[in-house]
């Protein structure tokens, strides 16, 4: 009883699939611009992660200072 | 332990009577609010309207009752305080400020439906509705108001501090009200006063366990 | 906290993690769904937004408790500093809902309980930190900004759970909404999603853990 919405809302996804052609990026992406967006994402994710790790590493030099100054 | 809180809220009656300033302010308040919404509805309003309207009263006189409730809490009795232990404390104030809160509702109620109407048929579960609502906003706000005393800007903290945290009880009590207005009965509201009933039980538990924290500094 | 304090492997996890959701998350094959498009990728980004500002603010109350139940101090840093990031947490999600909005729902504020449920948790922990603004002493600043934190958060957890369950709401998965309940459980989506979820709340308390080192030493240098 309960499968049966979900076999009908299954049934109207494929149907509207193949009558209607929901528009995705399929063009876009056949000619390759998705990796530019991909690399772009990745270039500003990678800076980031850098600058993360140098303020993580300056921290823990500063606290093992502190830690030897004063025992 | 029966004997400290009935001194305590007799106490707080006492206060509160000896000057009936704060008192005679928020029923001035009532009454002006309703006769300029009555002004401003000339004649007929409907029921969603009207509960709207209430409810918002009602919120405004919740605020003003029990914004002074540790406010008014000078020096002179503090010492007191040190001598009975803080949960007591924070009891006698949620019983005083919900009694005094459902005073208020009931006068204004009156109020409101001699100049409004009632459009309410079911009375039982319209008032139950109110009572709990008003039980669950008059001790959020009087924990609220311990927390705000502690700081410079009173009332301007405990608008800030109280006012997300209601929002839940307003959002039941509201929707339970309007339901009813339009002319539900128990069963539709069933659900939501569970609800506003545990909401309410956990307000009321984090007080009793977080005010002596508060009552410490 | 301790634990995350004083190690790293779970940072370069992060990073490896979001990568991969990057990669994923515009590459992969997603569900063709009507009114949403390509913009269901969304999904890996605004969610986990959520999920990382709970997981923080979880993390903050936890530490409320605990600076009540013993009163060591740096308790109360922790979970301020934890509150913030949760905080930046909760607006990143809802500016990005509202853009995603705009495009699928017609408007970016269209007043879903969700929506209002979220700006008024936001509310809470804006008032926290106006309530600790507002306290001079220290101890009591803590004392009484870590009973409105735990006050607060029960608050909030009707607030977001039980509420918008009782109403209709275009939010996908709640108030009987067509066609969104398939890709739930698309294999597809939950194999960048999953991930995604522990990857941006990996890379909140990483920065939030950073905040606390750093507020720890100048706690120490003032001593």
């Amino acid at each position: 009883m309960y499968l049966l919405p979900n076999l009908l809302n299954s049934l109207g996804v494929v149907l509207s699939t193949i009558l209607l052609q929901i528009p995705m990026a399929d063009t876009f992406r056949s000619e390759g611009k998705i990796y530019v967006v991909l690399a772009v994402v990745l270039i500003i994710l990678g800076g980031l992660f850098y600058y993360l790790l140098r303020i993580d590493r300056k921290l823990k030099k500063l606290e093992e200072d502190i830690i030897k100054n004063n025992p | 332990m029966l004997k400290q809180l009935r001194w305590l809220i007799y106490k707080d009656l006492q206060i509160d009577w000896r000057s009936k300033y704060p008192l005679a302010g928020i029923l001035l308040y009532i009454t002006s609010l309703i006769i300029t919404s009555y002004l401003s509805f000339t004649g007929f309003i409907e029921p969603k309207t009207w509960n709207a309207l209430f409810w918002l009263i009602l919120l405004f006189i919740s605020i003003n009752a029990v914004a002074k409730s540790f406010s008014q809490e000078e020096d002179r009795t503090l010492y007191y305080f040190h001598l009975i232990r803080p949960e007591r404390i924070i009891l006698a104030k949620l019983i005083y400020y919900s009694l005094y809160q459902w005073l208020l509702i009931g006068g204004a109620l009156l109020v409101y439906t001699i100049f409004l109407g009632f459009p309410v048929k079911e009375m039982a579960p319209f008032v139950v509705n109110l009572l709990v609502g008003s039980f669950g906003l008059s001790s959020a706000f009087t924990m609220v108001s311990s927390i705000a005393s502690k700081t410079n800007n009173n009332a301007v903290m405990m608008a800030i501090l109280g006012f997300p945290v209601i929002i839940p009880i307003l959002i039941l009590a509201i929707s339970n009200s309007k339901t009813i207005v339009l002319g539900g009965s128990w069963s539709d509201i069933n659900d939501n006063l569970i609800t506003l009933l545990s909401v309410n039980v956990i307000i009321i538990a984090l007080s009793y366990i977080l005010f002596p924290f508060t009552w410490k500094s | 906290m301790n634990y995350l304090l004083k190690t790293d492997w779970w940072k370069w996890l992060a990073m490896i993690l979001l990568a991969y959701i990057v990669v994923g998350g515009l590459l992969f094959t997603v569900p063709r769904l009507p009114i949403l498009n390509e913009t269901i990728r969304v999904l890996h980004f605004h969610v986990p937004m959520w999920f990382g500002m709970l997981f923080l603010f979880l993390a903050s109350v936890i530490h409320s408790i605990r600076y009540l139940s013993n009163g060591e101090h740096k308790h109360d840093i922790i979970s301020s500093q934890l509150a913030t990031v949760g905080i930046l947490f909760g607006v990143l999600g809802m500016v990005t809902g509202m853009f995603w909005a705009t495009f699928t729902w017609g408007e970016p504020w269209s007043s879903d309980p969700k929506q209002n449920a979220s700006a008024i948790g936001l509310l809470i922990y804006f008032a926290y930190f106006i309530l600790r603004g507002s306290l001079q002493d220290e101890q009591q600043k803590a004392r009484i900004s870590a009973v409105y934190n735990i006050f607060a958060f029960a608050a909030l957890i009707p607030l977001l759970f039980i509420l918008p369950r009782m109403t209709d709401s275009l939010h996908p998965g709640n108030g009987g909404n067509p066609g969104f309940n398939a890709y739930d459980l698309d294999s597809n989506l939950r194999m960048v999603f999953y991930p995604a979820v522990i990857g941006w709340t990996l890379l909140g308390f990483w920065v939030a853990t950073i905040k606390i080192r750093y507020a720890l030493l100048i706690q120490k240098t003032d001593d």
